[in-house]
């Protein structure tokens, strides 16, 4: 055991608490946004744009109560709403209990198109109906910056369509996660599944980096509590 | 329109006036930091100064005016007349360190990532253009970051070496690029490295990269690079977190 195993373990505890809150509420959203749906829609067969539109207390809600994501919703495939094309009801916090909906361009033959359907953080999810976390990645044509996307399965009436998440800016979750790493007397990390470090308490282990072989000595432990694959990883100080 | 976020909000960016004033202020004053421009020498006029800024006479005006007022600058009248440079910006260590506070971990890694590239890039064409003649010179300028004694010398001597590299890669865009870098980064990097210790590994690092380029190996180069590079993005994490987290664990 070295000198840091148990510091990271507590880190490692400390981190699956913060996500297993974040993803049950997630679950809570994708609820409130079923139910929110089916009220809108009535008696109503075919959904329209405007019940999704419902699901806006849910999400600002949502974005209330955690403040590290920048924007929350659902993602439904195409026809669900509409035969040509997918949905995705996506609202980002403006201000406290105050959120705007965020434009994605999602017809096929647009220049610029956010072909959402193709991506993992959705497809994963839809397949096989368990939550993840996709990232960090660029978000090209999506929201156009530098994120996380967490996601849960979004049933609607019983019947699992799509998702629900939120989307998470590399930057905030660094003020929450910091200081967690930073009791660790080592380089350690957050690691996603791919083993692309989430982030770091030095400049080691950088954002988007993949770890690959530890060096001797160091560890990697799995983060409790949650299914998502996430990982920390510690190491012996590069420069003291 | 809706909002607009991260790549797109920096298209649209607004430019005003005071901005460009402000922005001629900071590029004087960093080339006058970094060495580029001396004391001594002459501005070019005012209107050759309108036309390379691309700006507005008023503009450039109030960036004199402003260089004047911190005494940067000064205008002499007559036959010998113009504007010439005779005074040192004074670095305020308080914003420098600032800047770098107001850096996220993913925008470190960025510039990082840049530096590194460009870095290679320069190293690379040295290799291939550089003869034994420069390849002194650039030695000769390696070793100034050793013997600089204060945090401007230590600008000064840095940047001369990352200048260099780019003159011997004979390359206009690598050595803008190399310009846009130091101008970002060096006058904060040694402002918080402030120790001798610090400037000692800056220079066997710079010799390391003079060395491969000298036998010219190119994976040495590269790795010479990296290891620079990494080493104070590494030292910078570390002050930026340590002041912006702290904790009573020794690290």
């Amino acid at each position: 055991m070295s000198a840091f195993t148990e510091a990271a373990n507590e880190a490692a505890e400390a981190i699956g608490h913060w996500f297993s809150a974040v993803y049950d509420d997630l679950y809570s959203l994708a609820k409130a946004s079923d139910r929110a749906i089916r009220d809108n829609r009535g008696r109503r067969d075919a959904l329209t744009d405007k019940d999704l539109r419902a699901i806006r207390p849910a999400a600002v809600g949502f974005l209330d109560r955690h403040h590290v994501p920048e924007a929350a919703g659902i993602v439904l495939p195409t026809g669900t709403v509409d035969a040509e094309r997918g949905s995705v009801e996506w609202w980002r916090r403006t201000g406290e209990n105050d959120a705007q909906r965020v434009v994605f361009n999602l017809t096929p033959s647009a220049a610029g198109f956010y072909d959402f359907q193709s991506l993992e953080w959705f497809t994963d999810v839809v397949t096989t109906g368990e939550p993840t976390i996709h990232g960090p990645y660029l978000d090209y044509a999506g929201m156009d910056q530098y994120i996380l996307t967490l996601m849960v399965p979004f049933a609607l009436d019983g019947e699992p369509v799509g998702t629900a998440g939120c989307d998470i800016e590399v930057r905030s979750l660094e003020t929450t996660m910091i200081p967690i790493l930073r009791h660790i007397p080592a380089d350690a990390a957050l690691v996603s599944k791919r083993d692309r470090v989430i982030v770091g308490n030095s400049g080691r282990y950088l954002v988007g980096n993949r770890v690959g072989d530890l060096p001797k000595g160091a560890l990697r432990i799995d983060i409790p509590g949650t299914s998502l694959g996430l990982s920390l990883v510690a190491a012996e100080p590069l420069i003291s | 329109m809706a909002e607009l976020s991260g790549v797109q909000s920096q298209v649209f960016r607004p430019l005003p006036d005071v901005l460009r004033a402000d922005a001629i202020v900071d590029r004087l004053r960093t080339a006058i930091s970094l060495g580029l421009l001396r004391q001594g020498e002459q501005l070019p006029v005012e209107n050759q100064l309108t036309a390379m800024f691309g700006v507005a006479t008023a503009t450039v005006r109030d960036a004199l005016q402003s260089l004047r007022d911190q005494g940067i600058i000064e205008t002499r009248r007559g036959r010998s007349g113009g504007t010439f440079i005779i005074g040192t910006p004074r670095i305020d260590p308080d914003s420098l360190r600032q800047r770098v506070l107001t850096l996220s971990m993913a925008e470190l890694r960025d510039l990082e990532d840049e530096q590194i590239s460009n870095g290679m890039a320069c190293t690379r064409l040295a290799i291939d253009r550089a003869d034994p003649a420069d390849i002194d010179r650039l030695e000769r300028i390696a070793r100034q970051i050793g013997v600089a004694n204060s945090p401007e010398a230590r600008v000064r001597a840095d940047s001369r070496f990352h200048i260099e590299l780019a003159v011997l890669a004979q390359s206009e865009r690598l050595m803008a690029t190399t310009m846009r870098l130091l101008t970002e980064t060096i006058e904060s990097l040694w402002n918080i490295l402030d120790s001798t210790e610090d400037a000692a590994w800056a220079m066997s690092d710079h010799l390391a990269i003079v060395t491969a380029i000298r036998s010219g190996d190119v994976d040495g180069a590269n790795a010479a690079v990296r290891t620079h590079v990494t080493r104070n993005t590494y030292r910078l994490i570390a002050w930026r977190l340590a002041e912006l987290y702290p904790v009573e664990v020794d690290r």
